[in-house]
């Protein structure tokens, strides 16, 4: 089971964040799901469950600084 | 108790329907009927029947996308990317052989809920998004998607 404690997130085209959730079957590691499922050249961060807001209202406005997308890069 | 060592077993007319090279390993010419499709014959094995690999749902995944959105199940499914409101990409463990496959996705919790496809099929992920009565995109409980389609 892919570690379910973990996220990862990435920046879209758009500027809004993409959240990763892995999947409860999966069994490569959150490292090897980051690699594979964020898309090539993207830069990622692996956070928290605890650490995305549950609250979803300005979902749409949810953006980082590139500078802390630090863990690595879509393959 | 009495033992039969056999290599071939045929029926009748001659034809083989269960071979042994004699190493354990047996080749069986038995076609699966409706309604005898066993556990077994979902294996990867090269040596099933192409109608029992037709038949069966090579992705399936059903996801929370409300709150922190959460996946309750799935198989063949390595992550859900959260795009935004009402937009995730299912990502397959494993590729599929086309994109020629058949997609059935399905919203629950309130009524008047949708989903479709969104963009291009990929051999490695699918795209869906999820609208309410008005078209707007929107963030529901019990979303489902299914795939039917070729194995790589």
């Amino acid at each position: 089971m892919a570690d379910q404690t973990k996220r990862i997130i990435f920046k879209q085209g758009n500027g809004v964040i993409a959240i990763i959730i892995p999947a409860i079957n999966e069994k490569r590691s959150i490292e090897e799901i980051a690699r594979k499922d964020v898309p090539t050249g993207k830069a990622y961060k692996i956070v928290n469950v605890s650490e995305i807001s549950s609250d979803r209202t300005f979902r749409d406005a949810w953006t980082i600084a590139d500078n802390e997308l630090t863990d690595g890069v879509g393959d | 108790m009495s033992i039969l060592k056999v290599n071939t077993i045929q029926d009748k007319g001659g034809n083989t329907i269960i071979s042994s090279d004699g190493s354990g390993a047996f080749t069986s010419n038995v076609a699966p009927k409706d309604n005898t499709v066993t556990m077994a014959k979902l294996s990867t094995s090269a040596t099933e029947a192409d109608n029992v690999k037709q038949r069966v749902a090579k992705v399936w995944v059903k996801f929370d996308g409300t709150g922190t959105p959460s996946i309750d199940d799935d198989f063949n499914v390595s992550s859900i990317s959260d795009g935004g409101t009402g937009i995730f990409t299912v990502n397959f463990s494993s590729n599929l052989g086309n994109d020629n496959y058949a997609l059935a996705g399905s919203v629950g919790g309130n009524s008047g809920r949708i989903m479709g496809q969104e963009g291009t099929y990929s051999t490695s992920a699918v795209t869906v998004r999820v609208n309410d009565f008005n078209g707007n995109l929107s963030d529901e409980g019990r979303n489902s998607v299914i795939i039917f389609g070729d194995s790589a």
